[in-house]
């Protein structure tokens, strides 16, 4: 609940008589606007009695009021999930336009928005229920841990552009806040398994019940495997992997005025790892061919309500992760954050916070040093407030904040955000933004001390960090619009620009006494980004929905120490030019339900490498997902699910470490749910 | 490499052949005609957004608490989730004569210009404050509450969910008690929490 309002503006309490403005995307839409569309009766022109017959459905019947967000966000909901067949969360996140996703090895997995797609994607920051699983060791989200059950998934909230001002630096080029439902939402039983060609012995099983009135609690456990993949040349590649987590959400809403959260997990896996030697990572860097993580984390909220409309919430987390392959990774996160905020009908609202953020952490490696020193202990504090103003009788919303952020390594960052919505009509919003943002300097860019020796003909090698690394920068203006066509199409299109400063290059320099190739860390590249991204939802009639995604990019990157070089060049190929997908839902007779969804990714033209590894390309491709559900009865419910369709197998990303290129395959997975 | 240039192509047309055959499944389902046993069901905010108007409509105010015939209908909204948003839908539509308003409740002082308060789930840790606060309405103010137990809590109207369909529950002590009058259909429908005579 907490995460979306801090975006949403109060809705519109008037309306405003139709002055059909048809902007932008009015032509490209004419002819599907001319279309037949289907007629609906309102429903609060029934009965009461026809209500109070109506099954309840999770399913949305006709088009969503348009969103009074000053920012391009985009809701996954759980049917949205459910439907998907996705069984990893990281997957889930493509359902939403302008998301760049690829699979990796064993579950690792490079999720970004707006380009510099990565296996360390550095610039998307990502919480779950207010948790940061955001790394600061690489600048990245270790995918394969975030094992989470889908199930108890409420919607994820997919914001595309810097969303730092909320919530904290790293939000470059968008923020994704998970929601799992409150425990109060999921009294009774549920459980599920499913098995596929990929996907082998899925379980899960979770159980609410009620505490006194006004509380609740769930417990749940859940162990999953996947079934290796694919390695370039086609033979096993050796990353399947299984793990196990279990975990508790309890929710009490005191009448008083106190809601409290209380949410604690712990999980475990045995990894299988894809592992590709390469110069900077030679074979004895592997500590074995099995990797393992165990993991827990126990956070804490207590919201007080002070007045009608302003509540103070205190937040409270420690978060402990330890990953084993190539090195042994462990991280430790306590975190404190304070939140006021204040509603008013006149103004808007205000809300302004304190964070505070202690991490540790230790790499370690038998054979080798990769960092100095091994381990840290560091904190970082930030201080935030954002005001909104209504003007025109709430028509015109400004949005005016900043947070200023003291980073671990002593970098002050100032993150502003200036918004403005209008409302043109009942049917149409128009958004402008301006704001900034900055990616901290991650301990991957200021501590490495790696040393290599070189074999024969192949040079050494030195990596250094560079100890004055500092934040990267980013600038960005985003336009939007929002229009609902005939009550039953709404269009959802962005336009943005963002300009880059002191992003993170490497410098190469060889030396021949030693023979050594000397690679250091930098702030060394500007660049410029553009793009446009379009989502269009079409209620076609009541139990049929078609929906459509574009994203369109260009990155131009300027290395400043070595223009031209292979860095601008894999920045700027590592992520896909266009993406496109089209999907249709469709709710059939007698509890049946049939979902189709093609992916359109534009090639990759030079991903992320080694300098000293071979090129590679990455072919565009079409990924084909087909769900068929059928609700038995109201405790038992099957889905077939075929995903990755289109080919056998196929390569969506090369990754920049040592880790192996492998080709995810094609699944049709079986799966049960059973209410209880 | 013109053989695996052609390969390529085909390779893709097949794709575009698999993706029209999908819409062209969905276009035959859709044109199959529409499944008579969902025709009826419905997203859960809208009808319960639909429910509330249905309520009010079937409930009397004193004349003078309305006030004058050119004056809004307030419903007044505490908390925002999907039903709040449903509830926008109601906006300018008619009810007693009179156009519906939809407006936040942010100040206490406001209350007196609610004829009606939807109160959503997300403010259940509120539910004393609010109790209190309609007890100072000196005008009667129809207060209905996504919250179950609010009827019993001295609310008056709550929606409850039961067997996957929507129910309300009345209390009816309380409503007679700030003098408004529920119509003896709408009582009939309703899970009774307590009656006149409690």
């Amino acid at each position: 609940m907490r995460q979306i309002r801090r975006m949403n503006t109060p809705r519109s309490t008037h309306t405003i008589r139709p002055g059909r403005t048809l902007p932008v995307l009015a032509t490209a839409l004419t002819l599907l606007a001319a279309a037949p569309v289907h007629a609906q009766k309102e429903l609060s022109d029934a009965s009461l009695e026809e209500l109070m017959q109506m099954p309840v459905t999770s399913v949305a019947k006709k088009a969503q009021p348009l969103s009074d967000a000053a920012a391009a966000i985009h809701v996954i909901t759980a049917e949205d999930i459910r439907r998907s067949g996705a069984t990893r969360v990281a997957e889930a996140l493509a359902l939403a336009p302008g998301v760049e996703f690829a699979q990796l090895a064993g579950g690792i997995s490079a999720v970004s928005i707006r380009g510099f797609n990565a296996q360390f994607s550095t610039k998307l920051l990502v919480l779950v229920d207010g948790r940061s699983i955001y790394s600061q060791l690489y600048s990245n989200v270790f995918w394969d841990l975030q094992n989470m059950m889908l199930e108890d998934i409420d919607r994820i909230e997919v914001i595309r552009g810097p969303g730092s001002t909320l919530w904290g630096a790293n939000a470059v080029n968008g923020v994704i806040n998970i929601i799992t439902r409150s425990a109060r939402d999921t009294i009774g039983g549920l459980a599920t398994i499913a098995q596929g060609f990929e996907e082998r012995g899925h379980a899960n099983v979770r159980y609410g019940w009620r505490m006194g009135d006004y509380g609740a609690m769930r417990v749940f456990a859940k162990t999953e495997g996947y079934d290796q993949a694919l390695t370039a040349n086609g033979r096993p590649a050796g990353d399947g992997y299984r793990s196990q987590r279990f975990g508790l959400r309890g929710d009490w809403e005191l009448p008083q005025g106190d809601r409290i959260t209380v949410l604690a997990e712990a999980s475990h896996g045995d990894l299988g790892i894809a592992f590709q030697p390469t110069p900077l990572v030679p074979p004895s860097a592997l500590l074995s061919p099995n990797g393992s993580f165990h993991g827990a984390f126990v956070l804490g909220r207590w919201q007080r309500a002070l007045s009608l409309s302003s509540e103070l919430s205190l937040q409270a987390y420690h978060d402990r992760a330890v990953r084993s392959d190539y090195n042994r990774i462990e991280e430790q996160v306590t975190d404190f954050e304070l939140q006021h905020r204040t509603r008013n009908a006149e103004r808007g609202d205000f809300v302004w916070g304190l964070h505070w953020r202690q991490r540790a952490d230790l790499l370690q490696h038998p054979n080798t040093v990769l960092m100095d020193p091994e381990g840290v202990r560091q904190s970082m504090a930030g201080l935030y407030a954002q005001q909104e103003q209504r003007w025109l009788d709430g028509r015109l919303v400004t949005t005016v904040g900043a947070r200023l952020e003291h980073g671990y390594w002593g970098t002050l960052d100032l993150q502003p955000n200036l918004r403005v919505l209008a409302h043109l009509g009942p049917d149409t919003r128009v958004w402008a933004a301006v704001s900034g943002a900055a990616r901290s300097p991650a301990r991957a860019d200021v501590s490495p001390r790696i040393d290599l020796p070189g074999s024969g003909l192949l040079p050494g090698i030195s990596v250094r960090g560079d100890p004055e690394f500092q934040s990267e920068r980013v600038t960005t203006l985003e336009l939007g619009v929002r229009h609902l066509f005939a009550k039953a199409i709404a269009v959802d299109a962005t336009l943005y620009a963002n300009r880059y400063r002191k992003l993170l290059t490497r410098r190469t320099q060889l030396t021949f006494a030693p023979f050594l190739a000397n690679v250091t860390m930098l702030n060394g590249m500007e660049g410029d980004a553009h793009g446009a991204e379009v989502s269009a939802t079409w209620a076609v009639t009541p139990h049929w929905r078609l929906n459509g995604h574009l994203a369109v990019q260009r990155l131009s990157m300027h290395d400043l120490i070595d223009p031209g070089s292979d860095f601008e060049r894999s920045v700027e190929g590592a992520s896909p030019r266009t993406q496109l997908s089209v999907a249709s839902r469709h709710e059939l007779a007698e509890g049946w339900s049939f979902d189709a969804r093609a992916r359109y990714v534009g090639a990759l033209t030079r991903p992320y490498n080694d300098a000293l590894a071979p090129e590679r390309r990455v072919p565009s491709y079409v990924d084909l997902t087909m769900y068929l559900g059928w609700r038995v009865n109201r405790q038992l419910e099957l889905a077939l699910i075929g995903r990755r369709l289109a080919a056998s197998s196929r390569l969506e990303f090369v990754p920049e470490s040592g880790l192996g290129v492998t080709r995810p395959q094609r699944s049709v997975m079986l799966r049960g749910t059973v209410k209880f | 490499m013109p053989v695996l240039r052609t390969s390529a192509i085909g390779r893709r047309a097949a794709r575009a052949v698999g993706v029209a055959l999908v819409a062209a499944l969905g276009l035959a389902l859709e044109l199959a005609g529409p499944p008579a046993t969902h025709a009826n069901d419905a997203a859960e905010p809208d009808i319960k957004a639909a429910m509330v108007f249905n309520i009010a409509r079937f409930t009397q105010w004193p004349a003078a608490a309305l006030g004058p015939a050119d004056q809004p209908f307030t419903l007044c909204v505490l908390g925002r989730d999907e039903v709040t948003v449903a509830l926008q839908a109601l906006e300018d539509k008619p009810l007693h004569g009179r156009p519906i308003r939809v407006t936040p409740l942010v100040r206490e002082g406001a209350i007196g210009d609610c004829r009606m308060l939807f109160v959503s789930r997300s403010e259940t840790f509120r539910l004393n404050q609010i109790v209190s606060l309609l007890a100072t309405s000196n005008r009667p103010v129809l207060s209905i509450a996504d919250i179950p137990g609010f009827a019993l809590k001295s609310g008056m109207v709550n929606l409850v969910k039961v067997d996957e369909k929507m129910r309300f529950e009345i209390n009816q002590k309380e409503v007679e008690a700030r003098g408004l009058t529920m119509s003896a259909r709408l009582l009939q429908l309703a899970l009774i929490v307590r009656t006149r005579n409690e």
